[in-house]
C-alpha cells in the first residue's frame, strides 16, 4: 500500500512532467518568437512543416511514393528530430528564468572555487571563456592563444596581400587594425596563459607587411584604454572608439589623397536615455552586470543614397534612435540596430565634392565606420566576406571603379583568418 | 532519444506511461512497449531500425528451433541450432562493429589494401545482441522455455529502458512481468525517485565533469603538470561512473514505472578492495554475462588443463570484454590489462592482498582502476606515455597548461559530490530515511522534487551530452 506521503511525491512528479505538455496544448500553436536575451529566433516544431506540406501536396496529386520518400528522408536524415528536440527545449515554459537561475548557481560555484585564489578576475560563467572584472564591472574575453600554425596563417595572408597589391598597382591599399583585448599584451589574464598572443601575431604581421600597403592601428595602451574605447558588456567598440578609429583612418587616407573632403565632426554626442546596453558578453553569460550607456552622435552628413545589394533603403535604425524610437528591453542588440546590418554589398552614393571611390572590407566593427568614411568619397562600397564568400576583386572591379581599398577590423579580418577573410584576386 | 532530453522527459515518458497503463487488457501492454520502443529507437537512429527487426527475428526463430529440438530430445540438432543462433548474433555485431577494425588489422599485418567503408554503428547493438545471445543459450540450457509470443519476445529484447545501454537482462529475469504485467503504484513511485536520482547524477555531475575532462584530455599532454593530470583522471573516474550508473538508475527507474524489475548494474565499484571485486561491482550484468556464457563454459571445456587454466581463461574473457567496449586497440589493451591483473590475483596475490590493511587494499584497487581509465579514455596509444609521464610528475606539478588556462578551476568542487555519490554513504542515508518513513520521507521526497527541478535548469541552461556507453 502507498502511504499518504508517497502519494504526495508521485502526484507532484506527474504534475511536473504532465504540466509541460499540458502547457503546450493549452497555449496552442506558438508563433515565431525572438529570444532577445539570446539574440536568436526560438525553434518551433513546425519548422519542418514546409517539407511536410510538400509531401501532403504530393499525396493530393496522387503521388504518395514521392511523399513517402520526402518524409522518409526528413526522418532518416534526423533533421525532423533535431528540430523537434530543439523546439521542445526552446518552448519550455519559464525557460529563461530557469536558465538565469542555473547561471546564478554556476556563479556561486565559481565564486566558491576562486575563494582560495587571489584572482581578481574570475570566469563570468561556466560555459563561455568570458571573465568578469568585478571592480570595473566589465566582461572581457580570455586571451587568444597562439597556435603552432598561427604564423603560417599570417604568412598566407601576407602572401595574399603581396599578390593583390602586385596585381592592382594603381589602387591604394590601406589596412586599419583594431587591437582587441584578446590579442593584446594588456589582457590582464595573459599571465595565466603560456600561449597567450600578447600582440605577437600583429607584431609579426606588421614587420612582414609589403611596403605598398599603408598600415594604421587603434592600438591599446592598457586595460583602461580598452574600457574607454570598448563596451564593458559587449565585444564591440563604442562610439568613442569608433570616432577614434575614424580619425586614425582619415589621417591614413589623407596621406595619398590630395584635397580629401573635410573630416566629419560630430556636432553633438547623444546618450540614449533608458537604454542599459547589455551586449554579447553579458548575453552569453547572463551576468548580473550594470549595462553600458549607449551613445550615438549627430553630425552634418552629406546627402547619400544607400543601397544594400542594389536595393535603396535604410539598413540601420540610427535615425529612429535619434528620434527616440528604440527599445529599452534588456539585452536588445542596440549595436546592431543603431549601426545597422546589411545583407550584402553596401553602397553609399554621396553628394560630396569628390569623384573618388573606395571599397571597404570588414566586419561588424567596421560597419559603423562606413557612413563616416563615405563623407570623403563619391561612392563607398562595403563588403563583409561572411555574407559573400564568392566575392572576387576582379569581378567587383569589372563593375565598379575604386581608387582606394581599405581593410579594417580585428585580427581575423586583417591577418588571422584564411577561411573568410582572404581577398580573392 | 536520450533519457535526459526534454522530449523524452516531458513527452515520450508520460505518453508511454499513459498508453501503457490506460489499456483495458493487460496483454496489450507488451504491444505498447514494443511500439514505443521502436519509436524511441527510430527517433535517434532511424536508418538502423531494420537491425532491430533482424535481431528480433533471429533470436525468436532460433529460440523456437532450439526449443523444438530439445522437446524431441534431438540434442545434436539443438546444439547445432544454438551455435547457428549465436553465430548469427555475432555476425550481426561483427558486421557493424568489427569489420573495419578487422580489415585495418589485416592491412597492418599484410601488404594489402582493402577498400572498405565502415558502416555506422547501430545504437545499442552490443547490448541487444548480448541479450539475444543470452536468450539463445538460456533456451538451449533450458533455463527458460522458448517464448512463443512474438510480441512478448520483442518486448523483452527491445524494451526502451534497457535497449541502448542495458542493463543486459536475461529473459528469465523479467519473464514473470512480461507474462503477467501488473500495475504497482509503489513501483511507479520508486521508479520515479530512481529516475530523478539518475538524471541528477548524469546531468549535474557527470556532464559537468565531462566539460572538464574533455578539456584536460584534449590538451597536449606534454604541457600539463601532475596536478591537472590527476585532476583530469579523478574527474574522469567519477564521470564515467556517474554517467553510466546514472543511465542505469534511469533505466531501472523507468523499468519500475512500467512494472519491470531490471537487474542492478553497479554496486559502488570504487570501494572495491581488489580488482576481482571491482568487476563484481562494475557493469555487473556484462560481467555476469561473460562469467555465465564464456568463463564457466571455458573452465568446463578446459578442466583437464592444469597449467594456468583459470588465468588464461580470465585473460581470454577480459580481452573479449575489452573488445566488446569498442573496436580499437586501446580497448583490447584495456581488457588485457584487467585480464593480467585478475590472473595475478587468481594466482595467489588475491589471498595475500586480503591479509593487508583494508586501506592498502582500497588504494591498490583505486590506483589500478584509475590507471585502467587512462587506457580506456585515450584512444591514441601513442599518447599514453606522455599522459602517464604527466601523472607521475615528469612534466612537473605545474606546466604551461594549467587549471586557469583550461578554465576548469571551478569544476574542482564537483569532485566532492562526485565522491559522495560514488560511495554508499548517500545510498545508505536514503535507505534509512525510506525505512523510517513519516516526515523524514516527506522531506526526502521534497528534496527529490527540488532536485528534479534543479536538474531541469541544468538541462535548459547547458543542454546535455550523450551517454558515454551509448557509443559501445
Amino acid at each position: 500500500m502507498m502511504k499518504k506521503e508517497n502519494q504526495f511525491f508521485l502526484l507532484l512528479f506527474f504534475i511536473i512532467i504532465l504540466s509541460v505538455p499540458a502547457y503546450w496544448l493549452i497555449r496552442g500553436k506558438p508563433t515565431t518568437q525572438v529570444s532577445i536575451v539570446e539574440g536568436r529566433v526560438l525553434g518551433l516544431p513546425e519548422k519542418s512543416y514546409p517539407t511536410l506540406k510538400i509531401a501532403m501536396e504530393y499525396v493530393r496529386q496522387g503521388k504518395p511514393e514521392l511523399a513517402a520518400v520526402l518524409v522518409w528522408d526528413l526522418f532518416t536524415g534526423g533533421s525532423l528530430q533535431r528540430k523537434f528536440d530543439g523546439a521542445a527545449t526552446d518552448q519550455f515554459p519559464f525557460r529563461v528564468p530557469l536558465i538565469m537561475f542555473s547561471k546564478a548557481v554556476d556563479r556561486q560555484i565559481i565564486n566558491l572555487s576562486y575563494l582560495v585564489t587571489d584572482d581578481e578576475i574570475i570566469p563570468a560563467d561556466m560555459t563561455s571563456d568570458i571573465y568578469i572584472i568585478p571592480d570595473k564591472e566589465a566582461l572581457i574575453d580570455s586571451p587568444s592563444r597562439l597556435k603552432t600554425d598561427s604564423f603560417e596563417v599570417i604568412d598566407e595572408r601576407l602572401k595574399n596581400y603581396q599578390e593583390i597589391t602586385s596585381a592592382y598597382p594603381d589602387i591604394n591599399f590601406y589596412i586599419y587594425y583594431l587591437e582587441t583585448l584578446e590579442f593584446s599584451k594588456f589582457n590582464p589574464l595573459n599571465k595565466h596563459f603560456a600561449q597567450a598572443d600578447k600582440g605577437q601575431s600583429f607584431d609579426y604581421f606588421q614587420s612582414n607587411l609589403p611596403n605598398q600597403i599603408n598600415l594604421g592601428a587603434l592600438s591599446l595602451t592598457g586595460l583602461d584604454d580598452h574600457l574607454v574605447n570598448y563596451y564593458r558588456t559587449d565585444h564591440h567598440w563604442n562610439t568613442r572608439g569608433i570616432l577614434e578609429g575614424y580619425n586614425g583612418i582619415y589621417g591614413m587616407l589623407s596621406k595619398n589623397y590630395a584635397n580629401i573632403p573635410k573630416k566629419l565632426t560630430p556636432s553633438a554626442m547623444i546618450t540614449f536615455p533608458g537604454i542599459e546596453f547589455l551586449g554579447t558578453l553579458a548575453r552569453k553569460t547572463l551576468s548580473p552586470i550594470r549595462g553600458d550607456t549607449f551613445t550615438g552622435f549627430e553630425a552634418a552628413f552629406p546627402t547619400c543614397v544607400v543601397r544594400d545589394q542594389g536595393i535603396e533603403g535604410d539598413y540601420d535604425y540610427g535615425d529612429e534612435y535619434l528620434a527616440g524610437d528604440y527599445s529599452t528591453t534588456p539585452y536588445t542588440s542596440h549595436y546592431e540596430y543603431y549601426f545597422g546590418n546589411q545583407t550584402g554589398l553596401l553602397e553609399y552614393d554621396c553628394e560630396t565634392t569628390t569623384n573618388r571611390n573606395i571599397l571597404i572590407i570588414g566586419d561588424s566593427y567596421t560597419r559603423p565606420l562606413v557612413a563616416l568614411i563615405a563623407t570623403q568619397y563619391r561612392h563607398t562600397y562595403y563588403i563583409d566576406f561572411r555574407q559573400d564568400k564568392e566575392f572576387t576583386l576582379s569581378n567587383f572591379l569589372k563593375g565598379h571603379h575604386v581608387e582606394d581599398i581599405l581593410i579594417a577590423g580585428g585580427p581575423n579580418v586583417v591577418f588571422m583568418d584564411t577561411n573568410y577573410w582572404m581577398l580573392k584576386p | 532519444m536520450p533519457f535526459s532530453s526534454i522530449t523524452f522527459i516531458f513527452l515520450f515518458l508520460p505518453i508511454s506511461l499513459i498508453l501503457f497503463y490506460i489499456l483495458p487488457y493487460r496483454g496489450w501492454r507488451n504491444a505498447v512497449l514494443v511500439f514505443t520502443s521502436l519509436v524511441f529507437f527510430a527517433w535517434s537512429d532511424p536508418t538502423h531500425i531494420h537491425v532491430l527487426f533482424i535481431s528480433i527475428l533471429i533470436n525468436y526463430l532460433w529460440g523456437l528451433l532450439i526449443g523444438k529440438a530439445k522437446a524431441r530430445n534431438a540434442e545434436i540438432t539443438a546444439k547445432t541450432q544454438m551455435w547457428i543462433g549465436v553465430a548469427l548474433n555475432l555476425l550481426l555485431l561483427g558486421l557493424y562493429k568489427y569489420t573495419g577494425f578487422f580489415l585495418n588489422t589485416l592491412e597492418a599485418i599484410f601488404p594489402i589494401k582493402i577498400n572498405y567503408t565502415q558502416w555506422a554503428l547501430p545504437l545499442g547493438i552490443s547490448f541487444f545482441t548480448f541479450s539475444g545471445i543470452s536468450y539463445i543459450l538460456d533456451v538451449y540450457n533450458q533455463v527458460n522455455a522458448p517464448e512463443k509470443n512474438l510480441i512478448r519476445f520483442s518486448s523483452y529484447l527491445i524494451m526502451f529502458p534497457k535497449l541502448l545501454q542495458g542493463p543486459i537482462t536475461r529473459f528469465i529475469q523479467i519473464k514473470e512481468e512480461l507474462v503477467n504485467p501488473k500495475f504497482f503504484p509503489l513501483g511507479i513511485m520508486q521508479g520515479a525517485r530512481r529516475f530523478i536520482g539518475g538524471l541528477a547524477k548524469k546531468v549535474i555531475l557527470a556532464d559537468s565533469l565531462a566539460l572538464a575532462t574533455n578539456k584536460v584530455f584534449s590538451s597536449n599532454f606534454n604541457e600539463i603538470g601532475a596536478g591537472v593530470a590527476w585532476f583530469g583522471l579523478f574527474a574522469y573516474t567519477f564521470q564515467i561512473y556517474l554517467d553510466f550508473s546514472g543511465y542505469t538508475d534511469m533505466a531501472i527507474g523507468i523499468g519500475q514505472m512500467l512494472g519491470f524489475q531490471l537487474p542492478e548494474n553497479f554496486n559502488f565499484p570504487y570501494i572495491s578492495r581488489s580488482i576481482s571485486e571491482f568487476w563484481r561491482r562494475w557493469h555487473i550484468t556484462l560481467g555476469a554475462w561473460f562469467r555465465t556464457y564464456l568463463f564457466i563454459p571455458l573452465e568446463f571445456a578446459r578442466k583437464r588443463e592444469k597449467f594456468l587454466r583459470q588465468q588464461s581463461n580470465l585473460l581470454i574473457v577480459f580481452l573479449l570484454t575489452g573488445l566488446w567496449h569498442g573496436a580499437s586497440w586501446n580497448f583490447v589493451i584495456w581488457g588485457a590489462y584487467y585480464g593480467v591483473i585478475l590472473a595475478i590475483e587468481a594466482s595467489g596475490f588475491g589471498k595475500t592482498l586480503k591479509k593487508t590493511a583494508p586501506f592498502f587494499q582500497h588504494v591498490y584497487s583505486l590506483i589500478l582502476i584509475m590507471l585502467g581509465w587512462v587506457f580506456f579514455q585515450i584512444t591514441d596509444i601513442h599518447e599514453w606515455g606522455s599522459f602517464l609521464g604527466a601523472l607521475f610528475g615528469t612534466h612537473g606539478w605545474r606546466n604551461a597548461v594549467t587549471f586557469r588556462s583550461l578554465n576548469i578551476l571551478f569544476y574542482i568542487p564537483f569532485l566532492i559530490p562526485g565522491l559522495l555519490f560514488s560511495l554508499p554513504f548517500m545510498h545508505k542515508l536514503g535507505a534509512r530515511v525510506k525505512e523510517k518513513g513519516g516526515k523524514a520521507l516527506l522531506v526526502l521526497d521534497i528534496v527529490y522534487i527540488l532536485l528534479f527541478l534543479f536538474t531541469l535548469t541544468f538541462i535548459l541552461s547547458k543542454g546535455f551530452t550523450t551517454f558515454m556507453y551509448a557509443e559501445f
